[in-house]
């Protein structure tokens, strides 16, 4: 049986010099190919977007919420009880025309 | 010698601006120029593959998994953080990283009959001086390595094949120095304790 420290070290010093995996001539005209049908500005344009949508979507939430604070801060109706009073109006709405 | 280490510096330096000054040049409406920083790591970029995959071709499309990453996140380089060599590099790791991940989810302890008659041989030799080939090497490395996590992994690779030291490991990584020696002894510890169970298998 061998001394296992240095086998573990022979196996490693071999494995260190190995040689690599050699490069293909034409690996860079393979990458320039890949990246051809897009830009990095082409990511930008389909990241950014998505991006503001999330910011829109959270500043019309927070302005949701301080309307809401502010409203019945002050005695109002709230927004989400309009809405609800809104919905229910035209509900009644459409069953009237529905059922005459 | 001072003066040496100063040119050595000052080239460093000028090789990062100049990748930099690249990377702005493909960002303002040149992306042809990507090629130059293609032909320029490509080699560096093999090499480390190299250190996690034996298979010519699956290291060939890692390769290109790396530079077409690069390519798409170019916009969030930062040359003020780290210049594009470490970038990339990093960039590598993390490629090897996942592939070692979705590479283990498939293989478990490798049976020894994989092993090869050259690897099987040398290590039922009682002599410690018999030399052992590079792809004979590579197989009871990777037999003994199967059980290892991919950190320990990873780790182990950059340090013991790779050659880097703690400090570009935790660089790399993201995880501290610490963590970094503990994994290493464990997975060292796991790689002997591996290799004697292989050894009395035999």
């Amino acid at each position: 049986m061998k001394d296992n420290e240095t086998a573990i070290e022979k196996i490693l010093s071999a494995v260190r010099e190995a040689p690599p995996v050699i490069t293909p001539k034409n690996f860079a005209d393979q990458v320039m190919s890949l990246t051809a049908l897009s830009s990095p500005k082409d990511v930008i344009a389909t990241d950014f977007p998505l991006l503001k949508l999330a910011w829109a979507a959270s500043f019309v939430f927070a302005a949701f919420l301080a309307s809401e604070v502010i409203m019945s801060a002050r005695g109002f109706p709230s927004l989400g009880g309009g809405a609800e009073e809104l919905t229910r109006a035209c509900f009644s709405e459409i069953e009237t025309i529905v059922t005459p | 010698m001072e003066r040496n280490s100063c040119i050595g510096g000052i080239s460093l330096s000028l090789k990062a601006e100049e990748d930099a000054t690249c990377v702005r040049s493909i960002l303002a409406g040149c992306p042809e120029r990507f090629s130059e920083l293609v032909n320029r790591y490509q080699d560096r970029v093999f090499a480390i593959l190299s250190r996690y995959e034996r298979d010519r071709g699956r290291v060939e499309n890692m390769a290109q998994d790396v530079f077409v990453k690069a390519w798409r996140n170019l916009t969030k380089f930062n040359p003020r953080k780290a210049p594009f060599e470490n970038w990339l590099s990093r960039m590598t790791t993390n490629v090897a990283l996942n592939h070692l991940r979705v590479e283990k989810r498939f293989r478990n302890q490798l049976p020894v009959s994989q092993l090869g008659e050259g690897a099987l041989e040398w290590l039922q030799e009682e002599d410690d001086s018999s030399p052992l080939q590079a792809m004979e090497a590579r197989e009871i490395l990777d037999h003994c390595m199967a059980d290892l996590t991919t950190d320990e992994h990873l780790i182990l690779t950059m340090s013991e094949i790779e050659g880097r030291t703690s400090p570009e490991i935790s660089q790399i990584t993201g995880k501290a120095a610490g963590t970094i020696r503990v994994v290493l002894h464990r997975a060292k510890k796991k790689l002997t304790d591996n290799l004697i169970r292989l050894q009395g298998s035999l």
